[in-house]
């Protein structure tokens, strides 16, 4: 790399200096200030990537049977396959399943979500600084009442918020088949609106469901892993019976060590 | 000659401590972190902590218990993380709440409001203005004033989060846990001032753990009572004790 860099600033150079000859200008003065080229600038891949892939999924069974398949004490690959029989006979939902594909070292982010933008600040109702001769008339009941100018509450500032599901993800390959991974995946729902204030002041401000886990972790290449739980919180858990824990798994794979066993 | 031998000795230290290192980076210190709660009535919680049982007899009488429908699980949060590292597992809300309101506003300068009622004119106006009072700007009330608006809010996340620092301990097969589980629900709102000043404050309900303890390896531990307020316990009519367990366990590298 360093040769190849070093025979391109040489080639640069006699190609300016041919030029500033043809130019009629002494090709001395390129040789007297003896400028080297600076080097191009270095690229942040890495020299050899190692191609990584992750896949992060949920699976939701009723607390009864999610604490009896945390107390078994089971490998991960049993936990995981029982999980999947679960989903063919129908106890067992598959809440999520997303999957990203990149290089060791490097951050991932998959994302299946929408932009929401809500207000943060609101700038309060206003009145004229001066009111004179207002209308008079009478509500439904006969009482007098007053009809005035007045501007509501208005949103003056917004933030913006990804509804759906967000994987943030950093894999490192790492020897013996071990990856070291840092995880933090999310999943966003609007619950509902939260009213505040009355009349031309009232606002409303959205809640949001965000079960999240975020962690660091070593897995081996190509083995289901179990990270933990990431439970839909009480707005969302179903009003009577059991509640619902969601198991969260994940397979990270060294690419280069599957392509090499396919040759 | 002494160099040489110093040389030697540190070869065969050097080459002795290798597979030693190697070793370690071979298996990664994962440790799992399970919370569990679990409730009965009082006068069983009671009578269950006279008989002086152990962590594990403890555990083991709430899983009977689950199983005959005596004891309710009420919680189950689970996380994996490296040994040293922090980690969290939330399931929550993101709940927003004003902590600050813009107080009522009044116009500066007020004229011909009680002395033209009446009037001609003001009638005029007062019809002119009902033909347009459903459009924006205009409001109808008593006076010209505005409510107190929300200005600041905060968040508050409404669930279950727990927060974990997990060590492997000094003794062997034990593990040195930083813990907090919190659980945080919305009772209701207070509300405070009156007329156009008034405001509606949420009211939490918080059942908290917050310690560091040394537990053994992948027996489950009672770490403490994590049952609802009074207010509510006086809500629902039976009172429930509420026991939190924490078991701690080493991943084993290749499961």
């Amino acid at each position: 790399m360093g040769q190849f860099d070093a025979s391109m600033n040489k080639q640069g150079i006699c190609g300016l200096t041919l030029g500033v000859s043809l130019l009629g200008i002494p090709a001395t003065i390129s040789a007297q200030e003896n400028q080297t080229i600076p080097p191009k600038p270095a690229v942040s891949m890495p020299v050899n990537p190692l191609p990584v892939k992750v896949v992060y999924e949920v699976f939701t069974l009723p607390m009864t049977d999610a604490a009896a398949l945390q107390r078994a004490g089971i490998t991960d690959a049993k936990f995981y396959s029982r999980l999947v029989a679960g989903l063919k006979e129908n106890k067992v939902k598959l809440e999520s399943f997303l999957t990203v594909r990149g290089i060791s070292g490097q951050s991932m982010v998959t994302s299946q979500a929408e932009d929401y933008t809500y207000p943060l600040e609101f700038e309060p109702a206003e009145l004229p600084n001066q009111v004179i001769g207002m209308g008079k008339k009478r509500d439904t009941k006969g009482k007098e009442i007053t009809v005035f100018p007045v501007t509501p509450a208005t949103p003056s500032a917004y933030k913006k918020k990804l509804l759906g599901e967000t994987l943030e993800i950093e894999a490192v390959v790492k020897e013996n088949g071990w990856i070291g991974l840092r995880v933090a995946p999310t999943r966003t729902a609007l619950i509902q609106k939260d009213s505040y204030g009355q009349g031309v002041s009232k606002v409303e401000m959205p809640r949001f469901s965000t079960p999240e886990i975020r962690t660091a972790v070593k897995t081996l290449s190509g083995q289901a892993f179990y990270l933990g739980t990431v439970s839909a919180p009480d707005e969302l858990q179903p009003e009577e019976g059991v509640q619902m824990v969601s198991f969260a798994f994940i397979t990270a794979t060294d690419l280069s060590v599957e392509v090499s066993k396919t040759k | 000659m002494n160099l040489k031998l110093f040389a030697v000795i540190s070869g065969i230290a050097i080459s002795g401590t290798m597979p030693l290192v190697a070793q370690e980076e071979e298996v990664p210190k994962l440790i799992q972190v399970v919370y569990e709660v679990f409730s009965l009535p009082e006068a069983e919680a009671a009578q269950s902590q006279r008989d002086s049982l152990t962590d594990r007899e403890w555990y083991a009488r709430m899983v009977t218990g689950l199983e005959k429908g005596e004891v309710k699980q009420e919680k189950l949060l689970a996380i994996r993380s490296l040994a040293g590292q922090k980690a969290t597992v939330d399931h929550v809300s993101e709940f927003m709440f004003p902590t600050q309101f813009e107080p009522p506003e009044l116009p500066n300068q007020l004229g011909g409001l009680l002395e033209q009622a009446g009037d001609q004119e003001s009638d005029d106006l007062a019809e002119s203005l009902a033909k347009a009072k459903k459009g924006a700007g205009w409001h109808e009330g008593n006076f010209p004033v505005t409510p107190a608006t929300p200005a600041a809010f905060v968040t508050a996340k409404l669930g279950d989060s727990m927060e974990v620092e997990a060590a492997l301990g000094t003794e062997p097969g034990f593990v040195s846990l930083s813990f907090a589980a919190t659980h945080l629900a919305l009772k209701g709102s207070d509300l405070w001032g009156q007329g156009l000043s008034e405001a509606n404050m949420p009211r939490f309900e918080e059942q908290k753990l917050q310690s560091s303890f040394t537990l053994k390896g992948g027996d489950p531990s009672l770490i403490g009572t994590v049952s609802p307020s009074p207010a509510t316990r006086k809500k629902d009519g039976v009172a429930r004790v509420w026991f939190a367990f924490v078991t701690a366990s080493v991943v084993e590298g290749a499961k």
